[in-house]
């Protein structure tokens, strides 16, 4: 499906199209629900949870006002209903010893990966970032997949730049080191 | 900080899949909107009359309260006990002279009464400019 501009849709809300608003769901929630997702780490909470984001979405609407893009402001909106809900419940932390993770090549792990099939590679992948604490895992996703810049991310988290800038060098740090262990274990497996 | 250069990494989460929202998420997202759109109108005073009226409203039933309720009006008790009035006005007046006999019991003073009414149109004016002028963590 071909959707228009945000800004767009926002007019004929802003405008009493409530209908409208529909169109803004259907465009932005699966990015939303990914980014609860990736918080919450269960698709019941989820689900709930993606649901109040876009109706805290609709009933500020009126004070968007257009400064920041319109993914900006409404992923700022998910991300922090997301960890207000995980507030009472531990948030994982890492578990990987910084010292470990400067003790590779990186070249050695592309290589390893570019060995393995594409499936392998992203069954790689899942696994290495399912391992991530919530919300490396979706800074990570953010950067590479969304694409968003360092000051979108910066919004969106409520983190500094700085901030950002750092926690994505070590959390692709990190990641390779994952994948570096977990090819380890699968050409062993291989091996046998 | 950030080689992206021939980054595998990149490139491998660059290719994975977005989690779906469930069927019928738009669906359930609009039921909600529609609710909540349909309370905001039946208790929301912005619903049918712009924030100036009721601020209009407001003020004049606050000097209204004041009046009734301060003072001891001769002219009022006599027209809600002899006019020849309806049973409901009846009831009615009868309504505001026991609220008007409490609050002589209470022994509350003008001042009082006019401090309360004040802090009562604050609030009001209060709200009425928080939703004109709307600025919050979202107002980005």
């Amino acid at each position: 499906m071909a959707f228009r501009e945000d800004q767009y849709y926002i007019e004929r809300i802003k405008d009493g199209e409530t209908s409208a608003f529909s169109e803004l769901v259907e465009k932005h929630k699966d990015w939303v629900y990914t980014i609860v997702i990736r918080i919450l780490r269960s698709h019941e909470e989820a689900e709930e949870t993606a649901q109040d984001v876009f109706l805290k979405a609709y009933n500020s609407l009126k004070t968007f006002q257009g400064k920041s893009k319109f993914s900006t402001w409404l992923y700022s909106i998910a991300y922090n209903t997301a960890i207000t809900k995980t507030r009472k419940r531990k948030l994982k932390t890492s578990d990987l010893d910084d010292e470990i993770i400067y003790n590779y090549s990186e070249d050695e792990i592309s290589k390893s990966m570019y060995e393995l099939s594409p499936e392998e590679q992203q069954q790689s992948l899942r696994k290495a970032m399912n391992d991530l604490p919530e919300e490396e895992n979706l800074l990570i996703t953010l950067f590479y997949k969304k694409e968003n810049s360092i000051a979108e991310i910066s919004e969106i988290t409520g983190m500094s730049s700085s901030n950002v800038k750092v926690k994505l060098h070590r959390i692709r740090k990190k990641l390779y080191e994952k994948l570096r262990i977990i090819n380890k274990i699968e050409n062993q497996e291989k091996a046998f | 900080m950030l080689n992206e250069n021939n980054d595998i990494l990149k490139k491998l989460i660059a290719e994975t899949d977005l989690e779906k929202a469930p069927g019928g998420f738009t669906a359930k997202v609009m039921k909600k909107v529609r609710a909540e759109e349909k309370s905001q109108s039946l208790f929301d005073p912005g619903g049918f009359l712009s924030p100036q009226y009721w601020l209009l409203i407001g003020s004049a039933l606050g000097i209204a309260l004041i009046f009734i309720f301060s003072f001891d009006i001769p002219l009022l008790s006599w027209l809600i006990e002899n006019a020849d009035l309806r049973n409901i006005t009846k009831i009615l007046g009868q309504f505001l002279l026991n609220i008007q006999a409490y609050i002589t019991q209470i022994d509350i003073s003008t001042t009082s009464i006019a401090i309360f009414a004040g802090i009562g149109m604050l609030i009001l004016i209060d709200r009425l400019l928080r939703k004109r002028f709307a600025f919050g963590i979202f107002s980005l």
